[in-house]
């Protein structure tokens, strides 16, 4: 599921709403709290927006051999997986810069 | 050859008992035609047997091995087309093809249908009703999966891509067995070779346009 393009869809369409509200924290707080945003709330947040607007495209998912807590989890693994390594980034060019 | 079996499928909301032990059988080649009024639970057996729906009680089984409710969607062996629109908004119809079907052979098959040609550049939210709903109907059914549950596959389609549909559901037939629900039941009748009415939560077989006007579905 992880390499196929349509997931890589579900991904992209979920982090369209995470990524505005990471950015807003990152602006008003912290960098690290949007990066920890990203893997965990803002990933909630995203799923609430997909399932209130998006709701029927689980539909193509399905079709495709895929449930919404397959979707969910797998999406889940991604973005905290990107969070992290992005947290460890983050913390080496802290340290490097200090 | 697959089949596939639906067997005790009952549910019932509240004490209002919907589907009341439905047995079904399709297999590879069967175009079958589900009638029935609005509201009588075609939708809930279509969505119990995809896996999307849990009924009281099912058992879905292909070629005689029964497929737990969990398990179905993973299975890939059953196609659904919702009544709702349901392909992302955002992507071109160019795009969203190979992103559905993985094999070039399936995703020519849909390129070159007839009139797809018309509006492969637009983006599948700029889409007519009509469009989108031949198009959900060509991805659907050029999925590699065994069984095709077609809900309402007729409405909004013009004239015309109601005649393709229709040829194409026959063609699709040689290599999958289809269920299909819709009340343009004269078009469905035309292209099935069994027929069944659900009506107080069980499913009568139907013999010609004169059964179901017998069965008070059709007005005389």
């Amino acid at each position: 599921m992880l390499k196929h393009p349509a997931f890589k869809n579900y991904v992209k369409d979920i982090n369209a709403f995470n990524l505005p509200l990471c950015f807003f924290l990152g602006v008003i707080g912290d960098i690290s709290y949007a990066i920890f945003c990203f893997g965990t709330l803002g990933t909630v947040f995203g799923l609430i927006c997909y399932q209130y607007l998006f709701r029927a495209q689980y539909s193509f998912y399905r079709n495709l051999g895929w449930t919404r807590s397959g979707l969910i989890l797998n999406l889940f693994l991604i973005n905290f997986t990107i969070a992290f390594c992005i947290y460890i980034i983050y913390k080496f060019i802290d340290i490097w810069l200090s | 050859m697959a089949l596939l079996e639906i067997k005790n499928l009952s549910h019932s909301y509240g004490k209002n008992l919907l589907l009341d032990q439905v047995e079904l059988a399709c297999s590879t080649g069967n175009v079958v035609g589900l009638y029935g009024k609005n509201g009588v639970g075609k939708s809930t057996l279509l969505k119990s047997v995809f896996g999307v729906f849990k009924a009281d009680h099912a058992t879905v089984s292909i070629d005689g091995t029964i497929i737990p409710h969990k398990k179905i969607i993973e299975s890939k062996r059953i196609a659904y087309l919702p009544q709702e629109s349901f392909l992302p908004q955002s992507l071109r119809v160019r795009e969203l093809i190979p992103l559905c079907l993985t094999s070039l052979e399936n995703q020519e098959n849909v390129f070159y249908a007839p009139k797809v040609s018309a509006f492969d550049m637009e983006k599948v939210g700029n889409l007519s009703t009509g469009q989108l709903r031949y198009l959900e109907i060509l991805l659907i059914a050029n999925l590699d999966h065994d069984f095709l549950l077609l809900d309402e596959p007729f409405s909004m389609l013009e004239p015309s891509m109601k005649a393709i549909v229709k040829d194409k559901i026959q063609e699709w037939s040689a290599t999958k067995g289809i269920i299909l629900t819709d009340h343009y039941y004269q078009d469905v009748m035309e292209i099935s070779n069994m027929d069944v009415l659900l009506e107080h939560g069980t499913l009568n077989k139907v013999d010609g346009l004169q059964d179901l006007k017998r069965l008070g579905y059709v007005r005389n």
